[in-house]
């Protein structure tokens, strides 16, 4: 991030939503985020850091809960990557779960910081993470910078030049915090755990902002395979994923694609798909679904079941 | 699989395998093998020093030694490694980056990435420069050096699940002291030289593809490299107490010729599930692409060779296994008998009616010989009757000459033996 002499490096947040995340990954993705931050912070890409966590469990991680935010102290567990990369550790258990979007803007609402780092706690963030994001917003047109995942990459493109992309996947991107006041944060209403950065991307493209993908700015993501090489992933995971394969085009005003992926859903042999497909449809029929976007569709790509052109796909025979 | 001779004072099991294990060290004189067998000689320790972690089980050193073996020539592709391993779920591993023949700046840049990490994860790795020796000197190497009371390798552009350590010590918990072994998928990466800020980068072309067995097989084992060398981790006292160092002479599948001598010799435990990821670049450098056909075709001979050379113990089961592949080769061998007789009456069946078709052939060429001779006597009649009937004498008596015309050619016909053929008007 280029910055005018004698302007001071900016402050960064970084936030993440947990649900039931075990303590010791928690920690675990403490002291890489400080690491990275610390990093960040002697290379002068930064200035200040502070991470938020937010909580969506039932029962709180640490500490007291409640919706005053708990800072906790320095030293407590883990005083060196406190001490070193991060200014602030805010603690915050929502006595609710509200998913991914719905958490992250309850944190945005105190954001005073100049960038944010939104990041899923299943992660470990890789020593020049920081860095090499801000480096990614030397270009003032740049809003949004999403770091490269190991080890399971996203398979979407990019341009190998500019490094431009359809959306930026939340598991872990940093974006100026203007952006997200611009658009007003994630979509909590419409998307709960899946498509709120697909959806926050493409709206901050129609703010006029890019978005790029970072090669350089690695992050390790929890993802595993399963027996036959296929990624694992969770009945919600699923469900949302299947509620969104609707949602988004509606919202981007290709209704044909949403009632074909509504009808796909219908024809299922699966329960789950069936039971997301019955409340889809008593939503249609409510009246209950968002105001279309986007109309002239400059920003939304569907390309087959995917929201932008793939280099591979993790379905391939 | 469960411990290996279970009940057997661990001395005397020791003991034991001791002599076992001199059958299945490198072969002697191949180049580096028998320095491998003894300690590598130079760089990090010499060849007399003792194990830097202390005794078999040793409770101070941590279950697992990681050796990433680098050139130090991939720092994009190393550092995705170290941040695979940084991420692990469980910590009780150590790291020793081995950098082989390094040269000018090369080592000093992988100590300032190390450095770059969490000091809870940089304070378990150790940057160690390994002069000489063939591909797997880092190998036998960092085993010396390790503190861990197994030991398991990852070359600077494998990757590991969060789960890789995790599922090595699960298995070593269920099977002490056996070879543990995870499944690797693998995934196509392509180079992408200079392309990532001037620095050489890659790029995933397709997704992981689980090619290997997510269990050890030893008999197929046999048969070619099931587990690549980020798949299988083994007890560190095993690689000086018996021998197990990685064979120096050869160029590739070292880790085929390390693991099916360890296998022999201690059993294979299974992780059974998917907990790191293999490279295949589709350019740029890697041993599949810098070694030639030859080369690897060679280094298969040459386990093959060791193999069949040594005694092969297998774990147990074993037995039952060979039993029903026998069953089923006998099954095979009986197929194969029924085939052949089957094959046998049908070249018969072949012939007779080849025989038969031979000569109705034969048949059919004088039937057809009949019809030409036929065919031209009609062209020969159709040619009279037209010239006969063009005639002004035929136009002027037609009707005193049908009856002798017709009388003439009918006994024309008799006389050669064409009755019927000519035309009747």
């Amino acid at each position: 991030m280029t910055r005018p002499a004698g302007t001071p490096p900016p402050s960064l947040r970084v936030q993440t939503v947990l649900y039931r995340t075990p303590p010791e990954a928690v920690d675990r993705f403490r002291q890489a985020v400080s690491a990275a931050c610390a990093l960040a912070r002697r290379s002068g890409a930064i200035g200040s850091a502070t991470l938020w966590i937010g909580d969506s469990s039932p029962a709180p991680l640490v500490g007291a809960g409640g919706e005053s935010p708990v800072p906790v102290p320095t030293g407590a567990g883990a005083p060196e990557e406190v001490a070193d990369g991060l200014d602030q550790v805010h603690y915050l258990h929502f006595g609710a779960n509200l998913g991914s979007a719905g958490g992250h803007n309850r944190l945005f609402r105190d954001m005073t910081e100049d960038l944010v780092l939104v990041v899923n706690p299943d992660t470990y963030a890789a020593p020049r993470l920081v860095a090499e994001l801000v480096a990614g917003l030397a270009d003032p047109t740049v809003g949004v910078v999403e770091a490269r995942q190991l080890p399971l990459e996203h398979p979407k493109a990019h341009d190998p030049e500019t490094g431009d992309t359809s959306w930026a996947s939340g598991s872990c991107f940093l974006a100026r915090a203007q952006v997200v006041r611009a658009i007003g944060g994630f979509d909590a209403r419409l998307f709960f755990l899946h498509g709120d950065d697909v959806d926050f991307s493409w709206r901050a493209r129609l703010a006029g902002w890019r978005v790029v993908h970072r090669p350089t700015a690695r992050i390790f993501h929890d993802k595993r395979l399963s027996d036959d090489g296929v990624i694992l992933a969770g009945e919600g995971e699923l469900e949302h994923s299947a509620r969104v394969r609707v949602l988004l085009p509606w919202r981007y005003d290709r209704r044909d694609l949403a009632l074909a992926a509504l009808a796909a859903l219908e024809a299922a042999p699966d329960e789950l798909s069936r039971r997301v497909a019955a409340e889809l449809r008593a939503r249609i029929d409510a009246g209950d679904m968002p105001e279309a976007i986007d109309h002239d569709h400059v920003v939304a790509q569907f390309v087959r079941a995917d929201y932008a052109e793939h280099r591979f796909s993790y379905a391939d025979p | 699989m469960s411990a290996f001779l279970p009940g057997t004072p661990a001395a005397d099991t020791l003991e034991w395998l001791r002599e076992v294990a001199a059958a299945a060290r490198p072969a002697a004189g191949a180049a580096g093998a028998a320095d491998a067998a003894g300690g590598p000689g130079d760089a990090a320790g010499g060849p007399d020093d003792a194990p830097a972690g202390g005794q078999p089980g040793d409770a101070e050193g941590p279950f697992l030694t990681v050796l990433v073996r680098t050139q130090g020539t991939r720092p994009a592709t190393l550092e995705d490694t170290l941040l695979t391993l940084a991420a692990q779920t469980c910590d009780d591993f150590e790291v020793l980056v081995l950098v082989h023949d390094p040269v000018d700046g090369t080592l000093a840049a992988v100590e300032e990435t190390v450095g770059t990490f969490h000091p809870r994860f940089a304070g378990r790795v150790r940057v160690v420069a390994v002069e000489g020796g063939g591909r797997s000197r880092p190998l036998n190497v960092g085993a010396r050096l390790a503190r861990g009371r197994y030991v398991a390798m990852l070359d600077d552009d494998d990757l590991a699940f969060a789960h890789w350590v995790a599922s090595f010590k699960a298995a070593a918990e269920r099977a002490r002291g056996a070879v543990v072994r995870c499944c690797v998928a693998t995934q196509l990466v392509r180079a992408l030289p200079g392309a990532w800020g001037g620095t050489d980068g890659y790029e995933v072309a397709g997704r992981p593809h689980v090619d290997y067995p997510l269990t050890f097989d030893h008999l197929d084992h046999l048969v070619d490299n099931r587990t690549p060398n980020n798949g299988y981790a083994v007890p560190r006292a095993a690689v000086w107490d018996l021998g197990l160092t990685w064979d120096e002479s050869l160029p590739v599948l070292e880790d085929w010729d390390h693991l099916l001598r360890a296998a022999s010799l201690l059993g294979v435990e299974s992780a059974a599930t998917v907990s790191a990821l293999l490279r295949a670049w589709s350019e740029g450098s890697s041993s599949k692409t810098v070694h030639s056909e030859e080369v690897w075709k060679e280094a298969h001979r040459l386990v093959e060779e060791r193999q069949t050379a040594a005694p092969v113990l297998f774990a147990r089961g074993a037995a039952a296994a060979l039993r029903a592949r026998a069953a089923r080769d006998d099954v095979a061998v009986r197929e194969h008998a029924r085939l052949r007789a089957e094959a046998r009456h049908l070249r018969q069946v072949v012939d007779l009616l080849s025989g038969q078709l031979d000569e109705a052939g034969r048949r059919l060429e004088a039937v057809d010989e009949g019809v030409v001779a036929l065919r031209h006597a009609l062209e020969d009649a159709e040619a009279q009757l037209r010239a006969m009937r063009a005639s002004t004498t035929w136009r002027l008596g037609r009707a005193a000459q049908t009856p002798l015309s017709l009388a003439r050619r009918l006994a024309d016909s008799l006389r050669d033996g064409r009755a019927g053929s000519g035309p009747v008007t």
